[in-house]
């Protein structure tokens, strides 16, 4: 064999190795246990607003156990995370950068619906000083008639509107809000172990 | 082209015939072998169900403070004393090896994984109960009044001695349980008795275990 | 996008003419919009780091939210940047550094355009929100054909001839058909299984970062250290030291650049094994890395390349491989769960990713346009000044983005290990730094710009005048492949 063809082989198969070795058997091994059983519906759709909007830029999905990171003690879950909680999800954002607190879990300490269209619209209004983005582009502005709709925002102060108008989180929004509803990576069952 | 590059290159190229600095092949050497014996310290027994490690390198030991009672975690930062409450590193271990199973709680998973909160195989017979950590068990067993049909893979290759008898420790003094303590020695004697039992166990074989060692210990 | 393509270069030195004239229009067709896409990057690169500043900035406009910007700079580096600098350190060593005539010149103006198009449509779709969050792999799925197509246009057939013209045992055709064939292997792979339905779970987690690693290290990576091989007999006079040290380097570069990867999900959903695996090849790449640099710097220490001119390839390069020792370094120790504990998810991994990318192949690849471009259109850069303007504020850009990161990290990891620090005051302490930081990617923006005009100055003066017997640009030895013959 001459030189360069002994370096096409061992760059394939080196480059094999590395995908069987971490892609493919893990797909086989820890992956989605059947070919039905991906998620679907609202929560689905808003795991691809969170992924095309980068909240993983600032945000990981991962509790690490308690010897490697202060994760569990901070009460972002009862227990490292394993891969049956993330088994049927196409949108897996382990997260790169911890510029705010984990999310894993968050669906199971922030219930409130409302909370999360306040703080997805304007973070300084619930976090001072955060460095958290707004999201505002995910809200529309529409003409009040009447009453405001039930999901209108409480807007006051400086981030009140001219009147007759309100703001309701667009589709988008209703999305994200009930992926991170849905982020219960460590069921609650599990958090009220520990004595 | 090809042939006359081969041989000069190493005269003309190298001029000088350079020596590899000994500094670079004590750092090679190093590098090398840490990472070959990290990776087999940590490899934990390749398996897919092994998630943590704990160790010097792997994450510092247990953990200092919280995790113990994460309830109380975000006050009882002071007391920082390690791992001298033989439970608190058994709590440790079973959360990073079997509570993806068993659930922290150790409440199992209905029809999957048996629960070892209050089962009559964790407060029974210490050297059955070791035998199952240390070599595995499969096929029906009855588990709190349920059946179970599972498979649970050996842990011999994964833990040492002192660790499955901190795990077993807390098992059997944890969630109301009160059995008695397991110690290292016992650990010991069963894997030299039976660690090497290739397959996992299965309940009739178990049963018989337990026979002969009753019989042992009347003698 | 090369204006100046169509007509005939004079000569650098005759007999050549044909075959410096024949990369003249492929050069160029990668090296205009990579420069384009360079400032793409940098631009974006600073607004993300305004935004850090403060969030409201631009604040309510989706196209620019921060967690699109930076992702979409990154990728426009790389996939704008990098793979075309790549490319053309391969188009330099399959001629022979100009001297053999390059078949087919006209395909890579095509690949080229097909290539940017692609990647105009994915960095305009990461902007609209069309993105899956998966790093590298980040390319929204409507420009990946054109990407694709590009990419085996050009690598296929520059595979064959660089496989055709091999040049036994030399290291830097090594390197440059590892990142040739490695990308369109792994991306190829890596693309087809995340759009299909059943591939679900954390081996979408581990297929990202096996494709990451893989990227910088076996991929432009690979580029870079091949650049840097082709480079060095011009400085020198002669190739780098230890070649056959650099031939066992090379083969652990290309298996643990692959399973490198999983040294980030140090406690994340995975295997002990799979985790170790990843930090112990991080450490193994690391000894390799040690062993290409002593390559390198024994070679630069035997024969010392200062000339009488300031020369700016030169010390890019030099640069480049000290960011490269440092980021490798950096690479293995950090992962070690020990310390990935405090500094995992902290911006001290950004400082080595910063580190590699802008320090390691940034600064490669300039050394690289900056040493073959005056042969490639017969005249030297037009001001000294310029290059060392674009020099020294890299330079100092890069290190004090690196050095800023990585102190905000410690910080940062340090107060999130301790649980009683609210997450707000975590932030609080990083801010200073991130907020600092402003100020070198300014100063990075700076250099590419000065880089930019510098270029344009370039190819307007050797467009404009095509002055017989210009002198070739570097004087001293010639530039050619790998080996001096
Ligand atoms: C620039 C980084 C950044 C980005 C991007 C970002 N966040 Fe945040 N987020 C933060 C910070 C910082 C906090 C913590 C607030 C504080 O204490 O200052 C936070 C807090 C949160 C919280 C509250 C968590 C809790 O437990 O209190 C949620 C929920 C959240 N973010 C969701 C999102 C979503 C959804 C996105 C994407 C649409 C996103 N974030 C994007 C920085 C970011
Ligand atoms: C891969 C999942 C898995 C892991 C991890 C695991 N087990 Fe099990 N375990 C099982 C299954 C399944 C059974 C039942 C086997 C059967 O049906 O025969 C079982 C049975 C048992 C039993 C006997 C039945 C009972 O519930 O009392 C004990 C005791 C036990 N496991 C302890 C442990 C301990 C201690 C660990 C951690 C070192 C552990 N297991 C880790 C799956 C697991």
């Amino acid at each position: 064999m001459t030189e360069p063809k002994r370096l096409l082989l061992g760059i394939l198969l080196a480059t094999g190795a590395g995908w069987s070795l971490l892609v493919w058997m893990p797909l086989t091994k820890l992956g989605p246990a059947g070919p039905g059983g991906a998620p679907f519906g609202r929560a689905a759709v808003g795991g691809r607003i969170y992924a095309a909007n980068g909240c993983a830029s600032c945000h990981t999905q991962v509790v690490r156990p308690a010897n490697l990171g202060s994760d569990i003690a901070r009460g972002w879950g009862a227990r490292r995370t394993t891969p049956p909680e993330y088994r049927e999800e196409h949108i897996v954002p382990l997260g790169v950068l911890r510029l705010g607190p984990d999310l894993a879990n968050v669906g199971e300490r922030r219930t409130d619906v409302r909370w999360y269209y306040r703080l997805l619209y304007d973070p300084r209004t619930i976090f001072p000083g955060s460095l958290m983005p707004s999201y505002r582009y995910l809200y529309a502005r529409v003409p009040l008639l009447g009453t405001p709709l039930p999901d209108a925002l409480p807007l006051a102060g400086r981030a009140a509107l001219a009147p007759g108008f309100q703001v309701v989180p667009r589709p988008e929004a209703r999305a994200l809000v009930a992926y991170l509803l849905s982020l219960q990576r460590v069921p609650p069952a599990e958090a009220d172990q520990s004595q | 082209m090809n042939q006359e590059v081969e041989p000069e290159k190493r005269v003309a190229g190298d001029r000088p015939r350079e020596q590899i600095p000994c500094s670079f092949v004590a750092f090679a050497a190093i590098v090398v072998l840490f990472a070959i014996a990290y990776f087999f310290r940590y490899s934990g027994g390749f398996r897919w169900d092994v998630y943590d490690a704990s160790g010097l390198l792997a994450g510092l030991p247990p953990t200092p403070p919280a995790h113990g009672s994460a309830a109380n975690a975000s006050g009882g930062a002071a007391a920082k004393a390690p791992a001298v409450d033989p439970t608190a590193l058994g709590r440790e271990l079973y959360q990073a090896n079997c509570a993806a199973c068993h659930q922290p709680n150790g409440q199992g998973m209905t029809g999957q994984f048996p629960p070892v909160a209050g089962s009559e195989w964790v407060n029974g017979d210490p050297r059955v109960l070791t035998a199952i950590l240390i070599g595995g068990l499969q096929g029906p067993v009855k588990v709190s009044g349920a059946e179970y049909n599972g498979m649970m893979p050996a842990w011999k290759t994964v833990l040492t001695d002192e660790k499955i008898a901190a795990i077993l420790t807390f098992l059997r003094q944890s969630w109301g349980s009160h059995a008695s303590a397991i110690e290292e020695g016992e650990v010991k004697a069963v894997r030299a008795e039976c660690g090497g039992h290739a397959a996992p166990w299965k309940v009739d074989e178990l049963g018989s275990l337990s026979g002969e060692k009753a019989e042992k210990k009347g003698e | 996008m090369a204006e100046t393509s169509e007509c005939e270069e004079t000569p650098v030195r005759a007999g050549t003419r044909d075959a410096v004239s024949s990369l003249r229009v492929p050069v160029l067709g990668l090296v205009v919009p990579a420069a384009v896409w360079l400032w793409v990057a940098s631009i974006l690169a600073l607004l993300g780091s305004l935004k850090l500043v403060d969030p409201r900035f631009l604040g309510t406009w989706g196209w620019l939210t921060f967690g699109r910007i930076s992702p979409a700079a990154f990728l426009s580096f790389v996939y704008g940047f990098g793979i075309p600098m790549g490319l053309c350190a391969v188009l330099w060593a399959v001629t022979k550094g100009g001297r053999l005539p390059l078949p087919g010149g006209r395909w890579f103006l095509a690949s080229s355009f097909l290539w940017n198009l692609g990647l105009w449509s994915g960095i305009t779709g990461v902007l609209a929100g069309e993105s899956r969050s998966l790093s590298w792999l980040g390319l929204p799925t409507f420009s990946l054909p054109s990407l694709g197509m590009a990419y085996l246009l050009s690598a296929g057939w520059l595979v064959a001839v660089l496989v055709r013209r091999w040049e036994e045992s030399s290291l830097a055709s090594r390197f440059l058909l590892l990142g040739l064939v490695w990308i369109p292997w792994a991306g190829g792979a890596a693309a087809l299984w995340l759009h299909d339905p059943s591939v679900r779970g954390v081996a979408i987690g581990s297929l990202e970062w096996w494709f990451n690693d893989g990227l910088l290290y076996a991929g432009l990576g690979a580029f870079a250290l091949g650049a840097m091989h082709l480079l060095l007999p011009g400085f020198l006079g002669r190739p780098a030291s230890f070649a056959g040290l650099g031939r066992w380097a090379f083969w652990a570069w290309v298996l643990f650049a692959n399973l490198a990867g999983m040294a980030h999900l140090v406690g994340g959903p995975f295997p002990l094994w799979m985790v170790s695996t990843g930090v112990s090849s991080r450490f193994l790449l690391w000894a390799a890395a040690v062993a290409i640099g002593l390559g390198f710097w024994a070679a630069a220490r035997g024969a010392p390349a200062e000339g009488k001119q300031w020369d700016p390839g030169w010390h890019f390069l030099r640069f480049g491989m000290g960011s490269f020792l440092v980021a490798a370094g950096l690479g293995a120790v950090l992962v070690l769960p020990a310390w990935s504990r405090y500094v995992h998810y902290t911006v001290l991994e950004e400082a080595q990713l910063t580190l590699f990318l802008y320090g390691f192949l940034g600064m490669t690849f300039f050394a690289l346009l900056y040493t073959i471009l005056p042969r490639v259109l017969g005249r030297s850069w037009p001001s000294v000044g310029l290059a060392k303007a674009h020099f020294l504020l890299s330079s100092y850009g890069i290190s004090f983005l690196a050095g800023l990161l990585a102190v905000g990290g410690l910080f940062q990891g340090v107060a999130l290990d301790n649980a009683e620090v609210p997450i707000h005051e975590v932030i609080l302490s990083l801010l200073p730094f991130l907020r600092s930081a402003a100020a070198p990617a300014m100063a990075l923006l700076a250099a590419h710009a000065v880089f930019g005009l510098h270029l344009l100055w370039l190819l307007v003066e050797s467009g404009a005048n095509r002055r017989e017997g210009e002198k070739a640009a570097l004087p001293g030895v010639a530039m050619e492949g790998a080996r001096t013959p």
